[in-house]
């Protein structure tokens, strides 16, 4: 495992395919959700009832839904919404599970057996059964979904952070620092955080992907946010009762769903094959 | 061994005791009036505190939780506040269905997994490891109902060569059971490939291109049955652990699939019974649902444990 | 479609008339020679429950009650009423007591022989406060039921009520026996056309033919598998491939779509089932009648009907239906007077900017639009609608009612008195569930209306009340849904009535 600065310059040049694809995605799609507002041509929700269920053309660039607004604007938007969700859940699994990792992996011991199999007993619960019981049982809002789905995504960020930090811990800086009588919040934020952060990178956009996906299930199942807002997985679960005559209602969301994700997989995949050397070409 | 089945065994007993007290808590701080809603509408409240206590509700909670771990435990799931009928027949009906769908794509997806992985590391770099590469990304790229929603479309509507919902029993002919099953046991397996595919392909790469692979080819093995008996084997082991958590995976995936296309499983049941709060039925759903997700694990664990990478590699050189 | 739809296509007597015509083909050559003639028939909501009497929600419901069981009379697709278990009702001259004598001969599906007192306790099991039937409000009228001899039920009423006849043939007013009412959710039991089979929760409901119907001749299908398919899109393609004949009650969305197939068609009705928005008129603002009449002139009925409905629907005042006699076409549906409401709102003290939560039982594409529409144009006059959706369950049992505004909708019912009396009078149950509005006028001329015999009194009174609502405007009936059945090109003779039912007994199939 290596630090992004450390990596020579020469094994830069020879960026894979992959990363550079996941890249130029992931940018897009952060510029699109970022300037949503500015290059939209019409707001998510504003209806032209007289164009309902246009096919794309140079008005509507990706049709119009069922009540004549604008299918392209609200893949925009939707953007935010995606981003939202995905980013958030993961910054919460991130926030909890790293903290809880590097602690597991640094005591050792009674902590690190406390940590873990309280992990053990979250992550033999069933995914998408706590999230559907907590959306069921109190009124779905995006920021409950992102903070179920994120603390869903706690115990194997925990468990990759532990490894790492478990593997690290023989190396000779670890020991320099203890030596130097450094304390523990120390060793933990400027010696071990930053060697395994770009393992994280890797796990967080792993983390993303499955969080926009599951956001999109639950959408489908009735248990995601209220309508009218853009969300791709809602767009798709309303579109597809038009899906014969009006197909775009609910492809194009599928299309923008999907170059996300693989934008994303493909981003994580290049960063392991770059940050790993051992990996490449695997 | 022994030991350490024991010691797993007993995690799982916690681990179900643990998440049946969730269970219970969770459903009990539904916000819902549970005898409002069994009475509907024109209840009154002195009818609903007399339901109440007709079904416990105005005990403790620790001694309504014991009342209804004990029934659990023999079986007796309660009665649907819906339906008032019997939970356990209807739900033990819908988790048979949910075994056939879930059993017959981890099938799928363990045969068809494993051979695009090898297939992608055999030919690693060309064509071939592309194609499989890309054929799973598109997978995993879109939750599973919208391939579900694909399929009806193709398969059902325009070229009418599949039927596009529901469930036939083995009893009402092979064919029209095997014809039920393709497309949801498609639709999940192509969400779950990628993941045992590409650990296969990597883990495959990885025995290729190990020392005792490097001597089973020096002693001119045919190359066939270098990868087949030498490095497959080995590199089945993370495979087997992925596609157990893959069953993880199985069992969100099959609540959207089966919704998508009518299949009366036990996926289904609990989102009628989340929508329609209908308690006893979410509870043993649930609980059920993670009891299966615990022994899946659990097999999976135990399988590691007997194919023990160590032990397979000092023994694979022959 | 919507040419054809104005009127029921199918009436008892045409259909009749077609199932002689259809019978010699379908001799010949039966659908299935093994299995004899079976109908599959797509459902999006599985049942709640199998018990006549406790049922709430439309669809598989009150389709299998309305196909295994039999009421004392019925209702025609035209909804006049007709014998059923009763040949023949008389009143007394002052509308309070009410006889029906029964059919003889008639026999329970396990062979017990139906007689009135299991009309008595049918009837005595609806009043029963512990069943909970929502039928019991309507037979509170009832003082008490009696069987005079073994084929007489005299009926004692507390009011004159000129519409008994027809409230008996209500969806849940199935008459059972006592006999069998333990195993009314596992196995029920009645006299109608089919008998019940089996019931898997979640996939299907089976009837069968039963052999000793009373009516001769009847049913002509072997029998019928009501199937469970949630998704429209998924039951339409199962329509067109064959694997399901017909699909109940379709979604707007699907019907221009069903409209171009080959092999299947629509048969679509105008029906009495609204839908539209509620208001609780005890609760700010809406205690204000100003802000009740500035929501009235800002819904554009005509526009959200067109936008929910995509047109299969009416715009309508009341629940009282446009198609039906009494409606009072002279009064303009109104709608999209922006300035005006902005107006009332103004003086009524209602800020811009004012945030509104408005929730709305989910699972129901039509309600969403609905919604959704309104709070489109609600913006124009500076409110924020913030919409609130709901698993439907969820939605009747803590938030129907209870919250200040939401989107609801309700099956027809058959007379103009049972359409509106629940709804509006002041001690009727749905309104004190829903809008909470009391106006002594409005009881007058309610109570008035269900009192006599006279058609033209009774159009004089409940064309009133429509003026009066509109002036006062509790809540907003925005229109009356058709309904709309997918079916598949080889049945003949499905008829299906504004009520929701799909009625299987003449069913016949071609190859």
């Amino acid at each position: 495992m290596t630090d992004l600065a450390t990596i020579p310059f020469g094994r830069w040049r020879r960026l894979p395919t992959p990363l550079v694809v996941g890249g130029v995605l992931v940018i897009t799609l952060l510029a699109v959700a970022g300037l949503a507002q500015w290059i939209a041509p019409y707001p998510y929700d504003q209806m032209h009832v007289r164009d309902r269920f246009a096919p794309p053309g140079l008005r509507y660039l990706a049709g119009t839904d069922e009540y004549g607004r604008d299918v392209f604007s609200r893949l925009l938007f939707g953007s935010q919404l995606s981003l939202a969700l995905g980013v958030t859940a993961t910054l919460i699994s991130m926030g909890i599970g790293v903290p809880l990792g590097l602690i597991a992996g640094y005591r050792r011991g009674l902590t690190d057996e406390l940590i873990m199999r309280t992990l053990d007993v979250m992550m033999a619960f069933p995914p998408i059964m706590l999230v559907l019981l907590i959306l069921a049982v109190t009124p779905p809002s995006l920021v409950k979904t992102s903070v179920a789905i994120g603390v869903l995504a706690v115990p194997p960020i925990a468990r990759v952070t532990r490894s790492v930090t478990l593997d690290l811990m023989s190396g000779e800086f670890i020991e320099a620092a203890r030596a130097r009588g450094e304390r523990l919040r120390y060793i933990l934020m400027r010696e071990l955080l930053p060697n395994i952060w770009p393992v994280l990178m890797v796990e967080a956009s792993l983390r993303v992907v499955f969080a926009v996906l599951l956001g999109a299930v639950l959408s489908f199942l009735g248990f995601g946010v209220q309508p009218p807002a853009a969300d791709w997985g809602l767009m798709i679960a309303n579109g597809r009762a038009f899906v014969d005559t009006a197909p775009w209602i609910s492809l194009a969301p599928g299309l923008a769903m999907s170059l996300t994700v693989i934008g994303i997989s493909l981003l994580g995949d290049g960063l392991r094959g770059v940050l790993d050397p051992k990996l490449d070409g695997r | 061994m022994t030991g350490y089945v024991v010691q797993r065994l007993g995690a799982v007993l916690i681990i179900l005791v643990a998440m049946s007290i969730l269970v219970f808590l969770a459903t009990h701080a539904l916000p819902s009036n549970a005898a409002a809603l069994i009475l509907g509408q024109y209840s009154t409240p002195g009818m609903q505190a007399a339901l109440e206590h007709k079904l416990g509700f105005d005990q403790p909670l620790h001694l309504q939780y014991w009342h209804w771990a004990s029934q659990m435990l023999q079986g007796d799931m309660g009665l649907s506040f819906e339906m008032e009928r019997p939970v356990a027949p209807m739900l033990w009906d819908a988790l048979s269905r949910s075994a056939v769908l879930a059993l017959s794509s981890m099938a799928v997806v363990s045969t068809v997994g494993l051979a695009l992985g090898v297939i992608a590391a055999v030919w690693r770099g060309r064509w071939p490891d592309h194609a499989a590469s890309v054929f799973t990304y598109l997978g995993i790229s879109l939750p599973e109902f919208y391939w579900g929603l694909v399929f009806i479309l193709v398969f059902g509507s325009l070229l009418h060569l599949l039927p596009s919902s529901g469930f036939v029993s083995l009893s009402g002919g092979v064919g029209p059971f095997l014809a039920h099953l393709i497309m949801p046991v498609a639709t999940l397996t192509l969400t779950l490939l990628a993941h045992v595919a590409r650990l296969t392909r990597s883990s495959m790469v990885e025995a290729l291109e190990s020392m005792y692979v490097r001597v089973a080819r020096a002693r001119g093995l045919p190359e066939r049955r270098v990868i087949l008996r030498h490095a497959l084997r080995n590199a089945l082991i993370p495979s087997i652990t992925v596609l157990a958590q893959d069953f993880g995976f199985l069992i969100g995936g099959i609540v959207a699939v089966e919704t998508v296309f009518a299949y009366p499983g036990l996926g289904r049941m609990l989102v009628t019974a989340l929508e329609r709060q209908d308690l006893p039925v979410m509870q043993a759903a649930i609980l059920v649902l993670t009891a299966v997700y615990c022994v899946a694990n659990l097999t999976a664990d135990l399988l590691y444990a007997v194919a023990n990478p160590r032990i397979r590699y000092g023994g694979a050189i022959d | 479609m919507r040419e054809r739809s104005l009127q029921p296509r199918i009436t008892r007597r045409s259909a009749l008339k077609m199932a002689g015509a259809a019978a010699l083909p379908a001799l010949i050559k039966p659908a299935f020679a093994d299995e004899g003639a079976v109908l599959r028939a797509a459902f999006a909501i599985q049942p709640a429950t199998l018990d006549p009497q406790k049922m709430r929600v439309g669809g598989v419901d009150y389709n299998y009650v309305y196909n295994c069981f039999s009421r004392l009379t019925a209702q025609d697709p035209k909804l006049q009423v007709q014998p059923d278990l009763a040949t023949s009702w008389d009143a007394a001259e002052d509308l309070k007591t009410w006889t029906f004598h029964l059919r003889p001969g008639v026999k329970f599906h396990n062979g017990k022989p139906l007689d009135a007192a299991d009309v008595v306790f049918t009837f005595k099991r609806i009043q029963d406060k512990e069943i909970g039937s929502v039928l019991r409000v309507n037979f509170s009228i009832v003082d008490s039921i009696e069987a005079v001899d073994p084929l007489t039920v005299r009926f004692n009423l507390s009011i004159p009520y000129a519409d008994l006849p027809a409230a008996v043939a209500a969806y849940q007013a199935a008459i059972v026996s006592e006999s069998v009412v333990d195993t009314l959710t596992t196995h029920p039991i009645g006299t109608g056309p089919f008998r019940f089979v089996e019931y898997r929760p979640g996939d299907q409901l089976v009837i069968e033919r039963n052999p000793g119907y009373f009516l001769r001749g009847e049913p002509t299908l072997d029998r019928v598998i009501m199937r469970i398919i949630p998704e429209f899109t998924t039951s339409v393609a199962a329509l067109e491939s064959g694997a399901v004949d017909a699909v109940f009650d379709l979604p707007p969305e699907q019907i221009e779509q069903l409209a171009k197939s080959t092999v299947a068609h629509v048969d679509e009705v105008q029906a009495g089932r609204w839908q539209g928005i509620i208001w609780n008129c005890e609760m700010k603002p809406f205690d204000d009648a100003r802000v009740r009449r500035a929501f009235n002139k800002l819904i554009d009925k005509q526009a959200i009907t067109e936008i929910a409905m995509f047109g299969h629907a009416a715009p309508t005042l009341t629940p009282i239906p446009p198609f039906h006699p009494y409606f009072r076409k002279d009064i303009p549906i109104g709608g999209s007077d922006i300035a005006g409401a902005k107006k009332l709102l103004a003086e009524a003290g209602i800020p811009t900017g004012w945030d509104l939560e408005m929730y709305v039982p989910g699972n129901n594409p039509p309600r969403e639009r609905l919604a959704t529409a309104f709070r489109e144009t609600a913006k124009q006059v500076g409110i924020n609608v913030h919409l609130r959706v709901a698993p439907p369950d969820k939605f009747f049992a803590e938030m129907e009612g209870k919250v200040r505004f939401s989107a609801d909708g309700f099956y027809g019912r058959a007379t103009p008195d049972l359409m509106v009396y629940p709804w509006y009078h002041s001690t009727g149950s749905w309104n004190n569930t829903l809008w909470h509005y009391h106006n002594p006028e409005v009881d007058k001329v309610l109570d008035a209306a269900r009192a006599t015999n006279s058609t033209a009194e009774q159009a004089r009174l409940y064309g009133r009340f429509q003026e009066m609502l509109v002036d006062d405007s509790p809540g907003s009936v925005i229109y009356v849904q058709n309904f709309a059945c997918g079916v598949s090109n080889k049945v003949r003779n499905l008829v299906i009535s504004p009520l929701m039912l799909m009625d299987f007994s003449k069913v016949t199939l071609t190859a």
